[in-house]
């Protein structure tokens, strides 16, 4: 009896042994596969261990595999290591699990779109600070105007040779921030022709638009308030005339605000040796 | 864009320097209010609470950024509170809420 119970317990253990050999995933498939889908996507095995780690403390296994299915669909490595960064985000900042599956699909065709247009204008691997930045111009595009902003980055093609992945990134954030305050398609390709006009991008207009543009926002003005108080300090046709609403705007505008008025933009542009970038008004 | 050099918020109630280093930015955080634990969470740490806490040196709350050049997204959390400082350059995160940005250029 004894003898025989030793066998049905070995026997037992080969049993759930080959079991478990044949499907050795049995206990955590999911998982394993988004790592993997990971590794697949082009990161490394640390970087993969660690957002796995992250991720699963909050997805279950059915939400992972939702992830996986995101992961499959992107073709380069920059594209899957932006959209892992917004995968940490969401997880850093609690949103629940639905709404973040939700977005982060979303999100990822965001990226592929933004990730093409860039290495086209660039003709190159466009760097990630780049991809993120034409990214955040169609987030303040109302309705994620896809359009909008691809016609107005075709108009870039066709003003200049070379652009750098700098002046991309800066053009998004000009871009983006006139979509914000309610530019139409005519305003930006306006704003272009402007700084264009020297037959190349001229950073240090640039950089006055968007500092100027940012403190209309921030003020609540409109964004042809805003262009109103724009034109004269930059070319001098603005339609700023004497008793139109500019006018009257601009006697209600902040000293600061005033055209040709600093508003604490430095006067010194950044060298290319050092440059720094915080849109702080 | 702006050269390397001090920089304030014109915000009245809260105020954010970033400072330029040597190699990245110090980020320093006047909240003139209370709090006990002030950390930064970001595309430079993950967004990883633990990587980012804040050292409160005579009233003011900051970290050091050992950062290479790119664009990063980042918030504070204040007590654990996101939290975003009024009157800072900002974009949609995509979960309804929004991030402050920061671009180096080296």
């Amino acid at each position: 009896m004894k003898v025989l119970n030793s066998q049905k317990l070995a026997a037992g253990i080969l049993v759930a042994a080959c079991v478990l050999f044949l499907c050795p995933s049995q206990g955590r498939p999911e998982a394993l596969s988004l790592e993997k889908a990971l590794v697949r996507a082009g990161l490394s095995k640390e970087r993969a261990q660690y957002i796995h780690a992250r991720v699963a403390k909050r997805l279950n296994p059915e939400n992972q595999n939702v992830l996986v299915k995101t992961l499959s669909s992107f073709r380069t490595r920059e594209e899957v290591e932006i959209w892992s960064q917004k995968l940490l985000e969401g997880l850093a900042k609690h949103v629940p699990p639905p709404l973040l599956l939700n977005r982060l699909q979303v999100y990822a065709e965001d990226v592929k779109w933004a990730y093409t247009l860039s290495a086209s204008l660039l003709k190159s691997t466009p760097p990630t600070y780049t991809v993120k930045a034409l990214v955040d111009a169609l987030y303040r595009t109302p309705d994620n105007n896809r359009a909008l902003l691809e016609r107005f980055f075709s108009q870039v093609q066709k003003h200049i040779n070379q652009l750098n992945p700098h002046q991309l990134a800066q053009l998004a954030d000009v871009a983006g921030l006139m979509c914000e305050a309610g530019a139409t398609q005519q305003d930006l390709e306006r704003m272009l022709r402007k700084i264009t006009s020297s037959g190349k991008i001229r950073e240090k207009e640039l950089y006055r638009y968007e500092k100027r543009i940012l403190q209309g926002i921030k003020k609540g003005f409109s964004f042809q308030e805003i262009m109103i108080r724009m034109d004269n300090p930059f070319t001098g046709e603005g339609t700023n005339s004497p008793g139109t609403t500019g006018t009257k705007l601009m006697q209600e505008m902040p000293e600061q605000f005033v055209p040709g008025g600093e508003m604490g933009v430095p006067t010194q542009i950044p060298t290319k040796k050092d440059k720094f970038h915080h849109n702080i008004p | 864009m702006l050269s390397a050099g001090l920089i304030f918020s014109s915000c009245a109630a809260n105020m954010l320097r970033v400072q330029p280093e040597a190699e990245g930015v110090t980020l320093i955080l006047d909240l003139k209010t209370c709090a006990h634990d002030v950390r930064v969470i970001g595309d430079f740490n993950q967004w990883d609470p633990e990587k980012g806490t804040m050292k409160c040196e005579d009233g003011l709350w900051t970290v050091g950024l050992p950062l290479q050049r790119g664009l990063y997204h980042y918030v504070f959390l204040v007590d654990g509170e996101i939290f975003v400082p009024p009157d800072q350059k900002t974009v949609p995160d995509a979960f309804g809420g929004r991030n402050l940005i920061l671009r180096l250029e080296q």
